[in-house]
């Protein structure tokens, strides 16, 4: 039987995970190696929803690990099935919504998950428009139009 | 950033233990939502991640992202990350004294490329033509150095360096060659820019050879205690070593322990002299033959021969005068650019640039090449030359 760690999100509900999945969190790995897990872990700034995605993440990817591991004599000449399955599983991962996917970034920064972290920065822009890219990140546009007009021309492919 | 950075590669053991219950306490405190704006660290890393070619659309949305995508913190991370990308960078000559820039993108719609235009706010460092003399580019990390160029209202010859930051697209100056150069020829190896080339002594009417070294990293000049060629011709690469052809002896290559000079090849001979289209890719170097193929340098038979299994390329032009560049693009590929219309000039008359990306495979002691893709690139005017296309890593 491993060892459990208890997670507590924002909303004070409680997750218990294997500690190889907790593992898979770089913060939490220090917490664990500094013994100082016990009566659970709060996550103040991760609430419920994203904490069960992020759960769900770890433990594929410990699977995933593990199961390499045990095929490790047993892989095609490639060796590269099991990525391909899992790069697959990654992407269906990430079809959620904006809200939850910038979420799932933010707690993949704070617990230091660079698996996850890459999937969610390489997910946030994608097949975005300039005006989506803004309301996304709260950014306001300040640029005047006569400023916009020049940067779009700047950036126009300009054919001789 | 540093956390970030580190927390993103895959070297993350052993590192931050000491990350103690109070610091994560501490950032507790701020509770971010998706409401909150982001980290600026947090937004480098999700802008990193964005193909290069989609910078300029993302300069729109703000004047903070139009500084951040050409920062050298993104370009850090990029590199940090093994994200970075190789781009062409196409340098055009118009007439006798115009030279313009471009780069080469992904078209929006489909899987061909297209040439912007890249501008510059001076063109003082760009190569001009000085009489009959060149400087010659160089591509290095992310840099494009030109070596040999002429000082404003100077004429030959010349030591002077700059160096085009392709991030910025900004010219600086860079330490001038020891030695000045009326003709030069460089290329880059082993973290070293390499120049050989040789000048015009007009008091006794001779040519003086020199060969010089430069290291990118200390930004010094060396001269090697071997030397030049006083008619080295050009200078490329064969299995990843530096070899010269000179006009009367032979082919030399270059030992760098030793800092010799070995004849390789000596003249009249089957020929290693290959034309100026020529291009390394994966250590097989490659070039036009006289009549319009793709050949590359077999250094066991030392001879040329054809790429085989290449079906579907239009003919190219001869590989005299610059009217034909070859390329590598990283990942075992190959571009060409060649003009079509070599015929009698007329004025107002039109060119056409075209490209063509070749997938290059070394097999069986033999080179296959696979046509991924050819279009047209550019309408020009008739006699615009290529000075070069240099591949930059960013």
């Amino acid at each position: 039987m491993s060892k459990k760690i208890i997670f507590e999100s924002s909303e004070g509900e409680s997750f218990e995970v294997d500690e190889a999945v907790a593992l898979e969190c770089q913060t939490i790995k220090n917490m664990i190696e500094d013994d100082c897990t016990d009566g659970g872990i709060p996550l103040a700034n991760v609430n419920s929803a994203t904490l069960t995605k992020v759960i769900d993440y770890c433990k594929k990817h410990v699977e995933a690990a593990a199961a390499a591991e045990a095929n490790a004599g047993d892989k095609d000449i490639y060796g590269a099935n099991k990525d391909i399955e899992l790069k697959t599983w990654d992407e269906e991962f990430v079809k959620v919504d904006q809200p939850l996917l910038f979420d799932l970034m933010l707690a993949a920064n704070f617990l230091i998950i660079p698996g996850l972290l890459d999937l969610t920065c390489k997910t946030m822009m994608r097949g975005k428009t300039v005006l989506q890219i803004r309301e996304i990140f709260h950014i306001k546009k300040d640029y005047t139009d006569a400023e916009e007009a020049e940067v779009r021309k700047e950036n126009a492919w300009a054919f001789e | 950033m540093e956390r970030l950075i580190k927390g993103d590669s895959v070297s993350t053991r052993r590192k931050r233990k000491t990350t103690t219950t109070t610091s994560i306490r501490e950032k507790k405190k701020k509770k971010l939502t998706s409401s909150s704006s982001l980290p600026y660290d947090l937004l480098v890393m999700i802008v990193a991640r964005v193909p290069r070619s989609y910078y300029r659309t993302l300069s729109l949305v703000s004047k903070s992202f139009r500084s951040m995508v050409v920062s050298p913190e993104l370009y850090k991370v990029r590199s940090l990350l093994g994200l970075t990308e190789t781009c062409l960078y196409v340098c055009l000559r118009f007439g006798f004294t115009c030279y313009k820039w471009y780069t080469l993108s992904k078209s929006s719609g489909g899987g061909g490329y297209v040439l912007a235009r890249v501008l510059m706010p001076d063109d003082d460092d760009s190569p001009r033509m000085v009489g009959l003399c060149y400087s010659d580019l160089v591509a290095v990390g992310s840099d494009i150095y030109n070596i040999g160029v002429a000082d404003k209202n100077k004429t030959m010859p010349t030591s002077g360096v700059s160096i085009l930051d392709c991030k910025t697209h900004r010219w600086r100056k860079s330490p001038r060659m020891p030695v000045e150069l009326t003709e030069l020829s460089a290329r880059f190896l082993d973290r070293k820019i390499y120049v050989l080339g040789r000048r015009f002594h007009q008091d006794d009417g001779s040519w003086k050879s020199s060969f010089e070294v430069f290291n990118p990293n200390t930004q010094t000049w060396d001269l090697p205690s071997c030397g030049g060629f006083d008619s080295a011709r050009i200078n490329f690469l064969i299995d990843g070593k530096l070899h010269v052809v000179t006009l009367f002896d032979g082919v030399f290559a270059f030992d760098s322990k030793q800092c010799r000079w070995d004849l390789v090849e000596q003249y009249p001979s089957t020929g290693t002299m290959c034309s100026g289209s020529f291009c390394e890719v994966d250590n097989v170097l490659y070039s036009v033959s006289k009549d319009g193929a793709l050949t590359w340098y077999d250094s066991d038979s030392t001879s040329w021969r054809d790429l085989n299994g290449l079906v579907g390329l239009p003919k190219l032009p001869s590989p005299l005068g610059s009217y034909v560049k070859l390329t590598g693009y990283g990942g075992g590929k190959m571009m060409v650019f060649w003009n079509c219309n070599l015929g009698i000039h007329r004025p107002f008359q039109r060119d056409t640039i075209y490209c063509a990306e070749i997938a290059l495979e070394r097999r069986n002691g033999d080179c296959w090449g696979k046509l991924e893709w050819f279009d047209t690139m550019l309408s020009v005017p008739v006699g615009t030359k290529f000075v070069k296309v240099l591949a930059v890593t960013l």
